[in-house]
């Protein structure tokens, strides 16, 4: 039973009483447009305009991939049974993380419709080690973002298998991982996401509208951060770092985190920083579909904050790890 | 948030994905390849947003009354019998969505209020031209044939042609390229026509840049898109591929409008 205390029951009361919500944004769009001309040149530093066309940039790009997720999302919840998750995924870890893992090349797309879909896995019942392995393993080796790595490393096949065996190493690591210490309660938030209605489509519309907001409003704050970073910390101040040893790695791993670049598109930014050595550059392509900046807000948003403050640094340094491992012995 | 506004979020993402993607306005943000994806998600978007506004107003004053009755109850969630903790109960995520959503209009007012236009001198200057991994190729292609008196161009094929190609194809052939004017900096130049590499997003944009000389008069407005006809300026000695920027003679330079699609994209 619930206590009367919940939030939901203080927002409905304010929706109620307070301020006509609707009305108000239609107002502020209608003065938007109606007053562009003079808020056009307040925009009118450079530093502004590349701000926002690289904040427009990553929520227009992740928009097609967060959809699908949020469609898949409704779909999960929809029509898939809820007891059938936990029965046909084996109950060890030990099988069913790596299974996880391995269905996550099924999914073409980059990370930010990943992260719904394996919320919703978890609502449905899916053991929480299992989803975490499929969100790390799905932007990470599916077919798109492997074929993409080919493209961008012309005539060096080995980044495209080091890519892959370490991010799928990094997916069953953490999913292991998980099992033996992540806290169950963790899970308690996206297990509560569960969106009634009277009909199956009512369920799929009513999950995937709720989803697009909530994952979409998250996808905003990650924008937000990472085109503050690139606006305010000039790329090349990194020639001043460039190198091979240990700081290199450092630098690569910390710059997947800030620059959040899509996993279909990472690839080709790191075949530009020719500076840095080969295996720091793995590195960047394991962390990057592993823990950016969007992706944690993003986890915060599904899965809660001290979810996301426990699970970010796990899957950091697993990829870290996993990446100079297989980078040791492949490139 | 009542379902109402949270609908008409959906339905604003979902129209200002329609309207940049019908003009050729999302090409500032994305590469061409995502027009469609961005149309049908778009749609969708509408659809989904629609068809629940529409229960939302029909359904609203029953449910309200319903809700009113029950809104402290621990619903029995659909299709949940047996949740793990047994304390199944619903959101409400109709009545009341979550606050972060609010977030969603500042893309659509961004799109709405700020001048759309894509990546230009002040992102190039952040970034600087790095060198890119291209292809090693044994043999370059022969270049298209020239036509009103110069070869028409893509940026990274004169670099890639510049830097890389024994034959050195380009000595000696007037070429002609768009690009954007950037400033030379501590150059010895006049300008540095620049252009974007763009693999999905802005966000992964690297520049491209070649320093153009000896242009008559004073170099063309900063950010302005220009048209240069030129020849290549051959190495003395051994190519310096450290810094990605060849050198130019310009011989016209002329105004035009920024292209459609204002990045390339590799292999183009």
């Amino acid at each position: 039973m619930q206590t009367p205390t919940r939030p939901e029951t203080s927002t409905r009361r304010r929706a109620i009483s307070g301020l006509p919500t609707a009305e108000l944004v239609g107002l502020l769009l209608v003065a938007a447009v109606l007053f562009r001309d003079r808020l056009q040149p307040l925009f009118s530093d450079p530093a502004v305009r590349n701000w926002v066309t690289i904040f427009v940039a990553i929520t227009i790009q992740a928009l097609p991939f967060l959809v699908l997720g949020v469609v898949i999302s409704g779909a999960i919840a929809a029509f898939v049974p809820p007891s059938w998750l936990a029965r046909v995924l084996p109950a060890n870890p030990v099988l069913s993380v790596p299974m996880a893992s391995a269905a996550g090349m099924a999914l073409p797309g980059c990370e930010c419709g990943s992260v719904p879909i394996a919320g919703r896995l978890v609502a449905r019942g899916a053991p929480a080690p299992a989803a975490m392995a499929f969100l790390l393993a799905a932007p990470a080796i599916n077919p798109v973002v492997l074929v993409a790595t080919a493209v961008a490393f012309p005539g060096r096949p080995q980044v495209v298998a080091a890519r892959f065996l370490a991010s799928f190493l990094t997916a069953v690591l953490v999913g292991l991982i998980w099992a033996k210490v992540g806290p169950d309660a963790l899970m308690d938030r996206a297990r509560r996401r569960v969106v009634a209605a009277d009909s199956r489509w009512g369920t799929f519309a009513g999950t995937a509208h709720h989803d697009f907001l909530h994952a979409g409003g998250f996808l905003v704050v990650g924008g937000i951060t990472a085109a503050t970073l690139q606006t305010v910390v000039p790329r090349s101040v990194l020639d001043t770092i460039a190198g091979s040893g240990i700081l290199a790695v450092a630098t690569m791993a910390v710059l997947a985190v800030v620059l959040a670049i899509c996993s279909e598109a990472d690839a080709f930014v790191a075949a530009s920083m020719w500076q840095f050595s080969l295996t720091s550059r793995l590195v960047f392509l394991v962390v990057g579909p592993a823990v950016d900046i969007k992706l944690v807000a993003l986890q915060a948003g599904v899965f809660g904050r001290s979810f996301a403050l426990r699970f970010a640094p796990l899957a950091f340094f697993v990829a870290v790890a996993s990446a100079l491992a297989v980078g040791w012995v492949l490139l | 948030m009542t379902r109402e506004v949270q609908s008409l979020l959906v339905l604003m993402v979902g129209v200002v994905t329609l309207r940049l993607a019908a003009t050729d306005a999302y090409l500032n943000y994305v590469k061409s390849g995502m027009r469609p994806w961005l149309l049908i998600s778009g749609a969708l978007l509408v659809l989904l947003a629609v068809a629940l506004l529409w229960r939302a107003l029909i359904g609203s004053r029953e449910e309200r009354h319903a809700d009113d009755h029950a809104g402290l109850r621990a619903a029995p969630a659909h299709g949940e019998p047996e949740a793990p903790d047994g304390e199944a109960h619903h959101d409400h995520d109709h009545s009341n969505g979550p606050k972060v959503a609010w977030l969603l209009l500042l893309p659509v007012l961004a799109v709405f209020v700020v001048p759309i236009d894509p990546l230009g001198s002040f992102a190039a200057a952040r970034q600087g031209a790095r060198p890119l991994e291209l292809e090693q190729k044994a043999q370059y292609p022969p270049l298209p044939r020239p036509s009103g008196g110069a070869v028409d161009l893509p940026m990274l094929e004169f670099i890639d042609r510049a830097f890389y190609d024994t034959e050195q194809s380009l000595r000696g052939v007037p070429v002609r390229m768009v690009g954007f004017v950037a400033p030379a900096g501590d150059r010895d130049a006049d300008f540095l026509l620049s252009r974007f590499i763009v693999s999905c997003c802005a966000a992964d944009a690297m520049p491209v840049q070649i320093a153009v000389r000896g242009v008559d008069g004073a170099p063309p407005p900063v950010d302005s898109w220009v048209e240069v006809v030129g020849e290549w300026e051959p190495w003395d000695g051994e190519p310096d591929a450290s810094d990605f920027v060849p050198n130019l003679t310009a011989r016209r330079v002329t105004p035009v409008e920024q292209p459609a699609d204002p990045y390339a994209t590799f292999g183009s």
